[in-house]
């Protein structure tokens, strides 16, 4: 019992501290978004999110305590795993209607692509940190290259554009971190600019209409761009202390679609005001922050990518999120990390948490 | 040192969204204030009317029509006044404020929430309430289309019901356009062809002061109407059907061979689609769904025992592999040896030395016990496939079940025992595990009718003629329909309850046994008439015997045409 509880002592208190005010503040705000949807379903989300953080607290203590060596050592098992279940998940939605991101094991329905992009971060960690010469030269960057195409480009088929992206500045960060060549990294983001408008042509009809509102919110005023709009009213009419908790009339009328999973950030802003939104932007900015120095304080180079990818992984997620909710970047759906509803991204998000504190654990130090 | 650069290209990302937020939410909060509180945007969707369906001489069987339902936002009311406001109310809806109190007041669900406070006013009452907006501030009236199925039991299973969208449905059809309040066809056409029916909703985005009055329209999307169907059913021929059947278990099919056009298509009991369709009916609707019957089900896709109609095929199995001819003839003492057991024809006292036009007339089991055990179970299967037994027929309804051929492995792998003789012997007369439903046999009967084409019966009208594949030989069928003809035209015919003076009516009729409860009843057919050849059905779920009522309905449905279509 003491040597458990000294295991917790030893975990990284600003880490916890943040987590816990983030899981506090998003529950609260939950109960608000979820407040109608609760009263026709009668589904207690707050209940189900509630209990999925114990579970997911748990699991990230598990994975905290084992050695991340162990699993580096079955890091490309794991992720071929995950790429069976991506594969699975594309195999099933074609029997099913249109697109598919579940899949369904032992009655518990998951999303493969939430927990595929910690385990990436592994097997990229294992794969730099085995070989780190192969950033120095062309030919030893197309292995980790296609390490992070293979599931990109299955989960853009899914499809969820959102999601695929994500891995993109997960895998440029890891390899700015790891050494590349400075003249390579500036060549794969100039080339990346430049297929850009290739891309273009991959995309379905709706994820174009969605880029369009991007650029135009009134090209669609009843789709994305009510969204857009209206998740832009409820933000800025918080002003600086809120409506109040419960009394955001955006949030009660009905005005926000996806409240509390996607847009669950408007949430806070129309309720909590500058005050509110600031206070969280700042907690996951402490978070980044400490993910980086852990990252800087890591002398093993597996284990110091480990907290470059995952503390990337989830800065993105913020970004992306907070950035779509205020009209700065296209709507793609992605879930603001601990605080939207929904079982899958919450747990790898925790499973993320857990290899970061397993780092910073048990690393060798300078 | 790399990660200090990556962790400030961080950092200054966020420093964006504070940077934004303090802009949104300080500078320019007063004038997002403003938007939300006193211009409320509202987003008024406008449904797409859903397609009307017609039946073949473009008669309407669904259509739509407005229904008015007053109701009250409390966050928009008068709270002090809320008395005066229902009494006021009531005045137009003909009863007292204090009844739309306690209306509101166990309505009542959240305070942005509308309450229904009455349902489904006159249109009149509705345009009373309009006028008077301004004086019963915070009521609305709300207006929806609503579905009307004209001839409520008599086409309930070819047109089906709608029904609101499950949560659980909603994440698949999303990806579709469809809207978490959107009704969806449950039954019927309405849901085989929902997606044609149901169009593209449209809507406004409207700018609303406090009182909830419109200032003006932001932006407008038309509905986009759903596309109408054109079938090939007969809604007066429909409703005889509907009047002979009278609640009793059973289905009727009708179709022309000529083309497979599905004249009726009918299963017994049947229910009011309108009823399913009505938030308020609670009570009836728990009756529809509670009723021993299963009004619901369709049986007319469903698969049953059918009892001596199979013998047709045995029949032409007979022929085809040469175990007879038309010469042919088997002795029935009213009795049959197999093996060790014996079993006895219907009529006990025996049909003596019969031909198969006789037997098919008479439906003596004696001489298709003979010509099933001569050529064997797997020559009756076949033949049974070829017409169309034993998968479905693929018409346009939701449900159809293929019914079983059974052969020596389907008995392995189902019942875990090996094929007897007996089991031949039950087949050829079509007992034992053989399932077939009235539609299919309505497809065999346009193979005979047709003079061995494979007739696919189909309920939407077609611009194209359908190729019609042969299926079955015209010379052995010619046989077969004269013992049908024989079944309606002479006394010993086990159908001549059918017959009608003047009219050819070529028939088979069945009675199968099944384990438990009276007999299914079959009678089946087609009759010529102004050259048309049109096929029936007619199945009475545990019925008594088919050449009783069944035979009767069926005669019913040809002196329809008879009047409609002779001379």
């Amino acid at each position: 019992m003491l040597s458990q509880l000294s295991d917790f002592r030893k975990f990284d208190r600003v880490i916890i501290g943040v987590l816990l005010l983030l899981f506090i503040f998003g529950l609260m705000v939950l109960f608000s978004a979820a407040y109608q949807r609760q009263a026709s379903t009668g589904r207690n989300f707050v209940l189900n999110q509630g209990i999925w953080i114990i579970l997911g607290l748990f699991l990230a203590y598990l994975i905290a305590k084992t050695s991340y060596h162990s699993f580096l050592s079955v890091a490309y098992v794991i992720f071929a795993i995950h790429i069976f279940f991506l594969i699975l998940v594309l195999v099933m939605g074609k029997t099913a209607l249109g697109a598919q991101r579940w899949i369904s094991i032992g009655g518990v329905g998951f999303q493969p692509s939430e927990f595929v992009k910690v385990f990436t971060v592994l097997a990229l960690a294992r794969m730099i940190g085995d070989d780190p010469a192969c950033l120095k030269t062309k030919r030893g960057l197309i292995k980790p290259f296609l390490l992070v195409l293979l599931p990109m480009v299955l989960i853009f088929k899914q499809p969820d554009l959102g999601t695929a992206i994500v891995l993109l500045p997960i895998f440029l960060a890891m390899i700015w971190v790891g050494g590349i060549r400075l003249k390579y990294f500036m060549a794969i983001i100039f080339s990346g600019l430049l297929f850009l408008p290739l891309f273009w042509f991959y995309l379905k009809e709706y994820q174009r209409d969605r880029l369009m509102v991007f650029i135009n919110p009134n090209a669609d005023p009843l789709g994305a761009g009510y969204t857009i709009n209206q998740s832009k009213i409820a933000i800025g009419s918080g002003l600086l202390f809120g409506k109040g908790w419960l009394s955001g009339t955006q949030n009660q009328l009905n005005f926000l679609p996806e409240r509390h999973t996607d847009f669950i950030f408007s949430v806070v802003g129309e309720e909590w005001g500058f005050v509110g939104t600031a206070l969280m932007l700042g907690l996951f900015l402490l978070l980044v922050f400490r993910g980086m120095k852990i990252a800087e304080l890591t002398k093993d180079a597996s284990g110091k990518l480990i907290a470059v990818g995952i503390t990337t992984m989830l800065a993105v997620h913020v970004i992306i999120n907070i950035g779509m909710t205020l009209g700065l970047m296209p709507v793609v759906g992605m879930p603001l990390p601990f605080i939207s509803y929904g079982r899958s991204a919450l747990m790898a998000n925790l499973i993320a948490i857990g290899f970061l504190l397993n780092v910073q654990i048990n690393r060798t130090v300078f | 040192m790399r990660i200090r650069i990556l962790r400030n290209v961080i950092a200054l990302l966020f420093l964006v969204l504070f940077a934004d937020l303090f802009w949104m939410q300080i500078i320019h909060g007063p004038s997002y204030e403003k938007r939300s509180k006193d211009n409320r945007i509202r987003l008024v969707p406008e449904d797409a009317s859903r397609g009307i369906i017609y039946d073949r001489n473009n008669i309407v069987l669904v259509e739509n029509t407005l229904s008015f339902d007053v109701v009250v936002i409390p966050q928009e009311m008068d709270k002090d006044n809320r008395d005066i406001l229902f009494a006021r109310l009531g005045k137009f809806l003909e009863i007292e404020g204090e009844i739309i109190l306690d209306t509101f007041l166990s309505n009542f669900d959240s305070s942005f929430s509308p309450v229904m406070l009455a349902a489904n006013v006159p249109r009149r009452t509705a345009f009373l309430i309009e006028q008077d907006m301004s004086e019963l501030p915070g009521i609305f009236i709300k207006t929806s289309a609503r579905r009307k199925y004209i001839y409520k039991q008599a086409a309930a299973h070819i047109l089906g019901y709608i029904g609101k969208m499950r949560e659980s449905e909603y994440p698949e059809l999303k990806k579709y356009g469809y809207r978490i309040q959107d009704f969806i066809g449950r039954a019927g056409l309405e849901k085989s062809f929902d997606k044609v029916l149901r169009g593209k909703p449209g809507g406004m985005q409207l700018e609303v002061n406090s009182n909830g009055r419109i200032i003006k329209v932001l932006s407008y999307r038309p509905p986009v109407q759903g596309n109408d169907l054109h079938t090939t059913i007969d809604i007066k021929l429909q409703e005889l059907i509907h009047r002979e059947f009278n609640g009793v278990k059973g289905a009727a099919c009708v179709m022309d061979s000529e083309n497979g056009d599905v004249l009726a298509l009918y299963s017994s009991p049947a229910y009011d689609p309108n009823i399913l369709i009505d938030k308020k009916a609670f009570k009836a609707i728990g009756r529809i769904l509670k009723d021993p019957d299963m009004p619901l089900f369709n049986r007319a896709l469903n698969s049953y025992a059918p009892g001596s109609i199979f013998k047709i095929v045995t029949a032409y199995a007979g022929l085809k592999y040469e175990g007879i001819n038309s010469k042919s003839s088997f002795e029935c003492k009213g009795e049959f040896r197999l093996g060790n057991s014996s079993r006895s024809c219907w009529l006990k006292s025996g049909h003596g030395w019969i031909s198969l036009r006789e037997a098919i007339s008479t439906s003596c089991n004696v001489f298709f016990w003979n010509v099933g055990l001569k050529i064997g179970n797997k020559k009756i299967a076949s033949t049974a496939k070829e017409f169309g037994l034993g998968r479905i027929c693929g018409i346009e309804l939701p449900g159809e079940r293929p019914g079983v051929v059974p052969n020596g492995k389907w008995k392995r792998a189902n019942i875990h025992e090996k094929w007897y003789p007996g089991d031949t012997a039950n087949f050829a007369i079509g007992q034992g595990y053989l399932l077939i439903s009235p539609l299919q046999a309505l497809k065999l009967t346009g193979v005979v009718a047709s003079g061995g084409l494979e007739v696919t019966p189909h309920i939407m009208k077609k611009r194209l003629r359908q190729n019609q594949k042969r299926v079955a030989e015209n010379k052995y069928l010619k046989i077969i329909q004269d013992g049908m003809f024989d079944v309606v035209h002479t006394g010993s015919g086990t159908g001549h309850r059918a017959f009608l003076p003047g009219v050819k009516i070529f028939a088979k009729t069945g009675t199968a046994q099944v384990g438990r409860g009276d007999s299914h009843a079959w009678f089946m057919g087609y009759s010529i008439i102004d050259n048309r050849k049109i096929c029936f059905v007619v199945f009475l779920e545990h019925g008594g015997h088919g050449g009783e009522r069944p035979a009767e309905i069926a005669r019913s449905i040809i002196f329809y045409f008879k009047e409609y279509l002779g001379s």
